[in-house]
């Protein structure tokens, strides 16, 4: 059998260079054979914990036991009874130890991680400064840093036919709605999958028979904030290789706000989420407000205004919707040639941009100086929000708000905002309203993510998350 | 689905797009000029020049065009063919009229101006009565390039100060000149040389123009109406008939009308401050005021009864009496049969009075 095992293993694994196979010979247990993949397993953990102890047996008078697992220490040590879980093992970095009797997988994984490093996406002033990574135990151990609870609890699953990757469902027990998480396990449990490489593989995957372009699932760097959520009965989904952990049910007042703020007075704090829900409309809205005002009802501009705004447009050809979209495209182009292009090449690309964004189409006539300012401050307006699924769903809404404003002015636009408000009242997440909490209402939910009462005044979790609503016992004083 | 279903059903049983306009295609239009000329319309527009200031920086701020008929919507329709641009009216300032128009042909003007959907009614109406109208319109200097908005800017200022003009516009003046019981008054304007001047409200009876009130007139009226700001008083000394004292409101007059039976009453209460003082008065002296206050209620009181005696002569009712008797008794009354009566109170703002300029 072991023979056979080893010539099954030469064939699967053959033209990996990597695959390392050693072959010990021992006065009591015959021949033994060490697996394990170079890249992913520490050779010196090899060495050190199996190859040195397996030597040293043979020095002995009389073996004291039969197991060979007993000579070799490791304290992640698993008995394969499957010789088809083989390969499983040696791609997660333990090293297989084939004996005539037994086949034994001991951790040696190699340390090829980055270390904890700040966020690079959702940064933040005050509040902590690490951020996920990669390896999932890493990150399962910034979140058990923060929860030191045994009530937190992790459902395992590996998914994906090629890649075995390892996604652990995270909640609270005595917090979380376990209709919720069973229904996640279930979600999980169905998809079948070549491949699983990023938590967002994941996200797609749960969200797709929600037909919005909102993200209805969030995706977190930071472990404060993944504490947070479970804290408030959500459940986090944590894929290995991946540095975001996926929050779930996702409201939209969740993607408006960052964690940072309640780290901060709410008095402060306050002005800053109405400033950033003003935003988030304004950036929607302002190019096809123009056009509506410019086009359709120009009444409802003063005079003077209106005289600044048509000496502007003197000379250009093109009518205001085509500068309007032409702007927006290049805006956009801008936008993601600076997320690509290399930070070497410095600024150069801004430069561009602002050349060919300001002075240059003005003055070959292309555009209009008022359409940049109004392009301008759109993007300005959407700069406020990190997340990228977000910023595309605002994408998606300012391209029908701009269609409707050219096509019926402000008329237009009110049929657009019917239109966006029977939209995202219809969305779902985990079988939740997503407009919740402003639709349906609840005020604790409310005072936590988009009007923040006082800390101390924050006692009860949202009913529609968790039946365990009492935060806390006693009065904070 | 169905909401995409019914978005498009909304979308698709309205039109559109029928009434876009790009705005370098208009020709804003911020003041008209009506004249009654050999019985025919004569309108001019004053159109804003929306060329790029910054590459031709001497292109004047205004054109005008014009255009001739004998109805007033053709005249309109001719100066209208006389622009390269689609004529843009929802942003006029000030209509200017002439003296002929206002006497005989305010009704067309009036119903010609209410059924067009582009000319809102919030603009200013005048009349120009010593001059033609196209002659204010195109009334511009280097410190007021376009006529339209500083006769519009004038209005909004000068009533603040001088109350003998009316800040009615258009709207307000349909609502007294529809209405029943009512009569309507608008501005008077006039021009000295480049510059324009706001005159006193001309009076209406029906459609017809009656007369133009004099200054006193008018800011009484004001008083009357408690639409007045500032008055100012000059009143002989009560010791020397050559000297004066000049008193100012300090604060807008009030006034009561009260109906009672055929009588009218006017309760008017002025608070002044003295502003100038030629006379020999002790301010310490409450005799000494409340003598001054007398002679002041006195001239008011006098000159308010020679304005309801031009009103009543020109049947000018833009009191509005005949409108309050009726909502008061439900009967119908001319105006002119009532008995009229002022009441006047003065008190003089004894604050900072015992400052003396010694001789």
């Amino acid at each position: 059998m072991q023979e056979k095992i080893i010539q099954r293993l030469q064939a699967e694994f053959n033209k990996n260079p990597d695959f390392t196979l050693k072959k010990i010979v021992t006065k009591y247990f015959n021949d033994i054979y060490v697996v394990y993949l170079e890249s992913v397993s520490s050779s010196d953990k090899v060495n050190d914990y199996i190859l040195k102890k397996l030597a040293t047996i043979n020095n002995l008078k009389y073996p004291h036991k039969d197991n060979i697992g007993s000579y070799i220490p490791g304290p992640n040590t698993v008995t394969i009874q499957n010789p088809d879980q083989i390969e499983f093992y040696l791609t997660n970095g333990f090293a297989v130890v084939i004996t005539q009797k037994e086949i034994l997988a001991f951790e040696t994984k190699a340390d090829i991680n980055r270390s904890v490093s700040p966020p690079e996406v959702q940064k933040s002033i005050y509040g902590p400064k690490d951020s996920f990574t990669e390896n999932i135990q890493i990150n399962l151990g910034l979140l058990k840093r923060r929860l030191k609870s045994s009530s937190l609890k992790s459902e395992s699953l590996y998914l994906g036919r090629k890649t075995n990757t390892k996604i652990d469902i995270m909640y609270i027990s005595d917090i979380v709605d376990m209709e919720s998480v069973k229904k996640v396990a279930e979600e999980l449990t169905k998809i079948d999958i070549d491949g699983i490489i990023d938590s967002g593989n994941i996200a797609q995957i749960l969200t797709e028979n929600e037909h919005t372009p909102f993200p209805t699932i969030y995706a977190s760097e930071r472990p404060d904030e993944v504490a947070t959520s479970l804290l408030d009965g959500k459940i986090a989904i944590m894929v290995d290789t991946s540095p975001f952990v996926l929050i779930t049910p996702a409201f939209f007042g969740d993607f408006l706000n960052p964690i940072a703020d309640n780290y901060n007075r709410s008095i402060n704090v306050n002005f800053l989420k109405v400033l950033r829900f003003v935003s988030f409309f304004l950036t929607m809205i302002i190019p096809a407000f123009y056009i509506a005002m410019v086009n359709y009802n120009m009444e409802t501009i003063p005079t003077s205004l209106l005289v600044n705004f048509a000496s502007q447009r003197d000379g250009v050809p093109f009518p205001t919707i085509i500068e309007a979209i032409v702007m927006i495209t290049v805006c956009e182009i801008l936008r993601e040639s600076d997320l690509r292009f290399p930070n070497n090449y410095g600024s150069a690309i801004s430069i561009l941009g602002a050349l060919i964004l300001g002075e240059a189409a003005v003055s070959a006539g292309i555009v209009s100086p008022i359409m940049i300012i109004i392009i301008a401050f759109t993007f300005i307006t959407s700069l406020i929000f990190t997340d990228s699924e977000l910023i595309n769903a605002i994408r998606y809404f300012r391209i029908i708000f701009l269609i409707c404003a050219a096509l019926y002015g402000l008329y237009g636009i009110a049929i657009g905002l019917i239109y966006f408000l029977i939209h995202i009242t219809s969305v779902n997440t985990l079988a939740k309203p997503y407009f919740f909490p402003l639709a349906p209402y609840d005020s604790n939910y409310l005072h936590k993510k988009l009007f923040r009462k006082k800390f101390t005044d924050d006692t009860k979790r949202s009913s529609i998350l968790t039946k365990n609503i009492l935060k806390q016992k006693k009065e904070i004083k | 689905m169905k909401k995409i279903i019914i978005l498009l059903v909304f979308i698709f049983l309205s039109t559109g797009c029928y009434d876009y306009v790009e705005l370098n295609n208009l020709a804003i239009i911020p003041g008209i000029a009506i004249d009654k000329i050999d019985d025919e319309y004569q309108v001019v527009f004053e159109i804003l020049n929306t060329v790029n200031k910054e590459e031709n920086p001497n292109e004047e701020k205004v054109y005008f065009v014009k255009g001739q008929a004998s109805t007033i919507s053709e005249a309109f329709l001719n100066a209208s063919y006389e622009i390269p641009k689609s004529a843009y009216t929802a942003h006029v300032d000030t209509i200017v009229i002439d003296e002929e128009i206002a006497t005989n042909n305010l009704k067309d003007i009036i119903d010609f101006l209410i059924r067009d959907i582009d000319v809102r009614n919030q603009f200013y109406l005048v009349i120009s009565p010593y001059s033609p109208a196209e002659d204010i319109i195109k009334t511009t200097s280097t410190t007021n390039p376009v006529a339209s908005t500083s006769i519009k800017d004038l209005i909004e200022q000068v009533s603040k100060k001088r109350n003998i003009v009316s800040e009615l516009n258009f709207e307000k003046f349909l609502a007294h000149i529809l209405g029943e019981h009512k009569d309507g008054y608008l501005t008077t304007i006039s021009k000295d040389e480049d510059t324009l001047k706001i005159g006193p409200i001309a009076i209406f009876s029906d459609y017809k123009m009656q007369t133009i009130l004099s200054n006193v007139n008018a800011a009484n009226f004001n008083i009357l109406n408690n639409s007045s700001y500032e008055n100012t008083y000059k009143i002989k000394c009560p010791d020397n008939a050559e000297k004066n004292i000049v008193l100012a409101t300090s604060i807008p007059a009030a006034t009561e009308t009260k109906i009672e039976n055929q009588n009218v009453t006017f309760n008017i209460n002025m608070e002044v401050k003295v502003v100038e003082n030629h006379c020999n008065i002790n301010f310490r002296n409450t005799k000494d005021l409340e003598t001054i206050e007398n002679i002041l209620a006195s001239k008011v009181q006098e000159e308010m009864n020679l304005l309801i005696s031009e009103l009543i002569k020109y049947n000018s009712d833009i009191l509005e009496i005949a409108h309050q008797y009726y909502k008061q008794y439900r009967q119908h009354i001319d105006f002119r049969k009532l008995n009229y009566q002022t009441q006047v109170k003065v008190l003089i703002n004894r604050n900072g009075l015992i400052f003396e300029v010694k001789e």
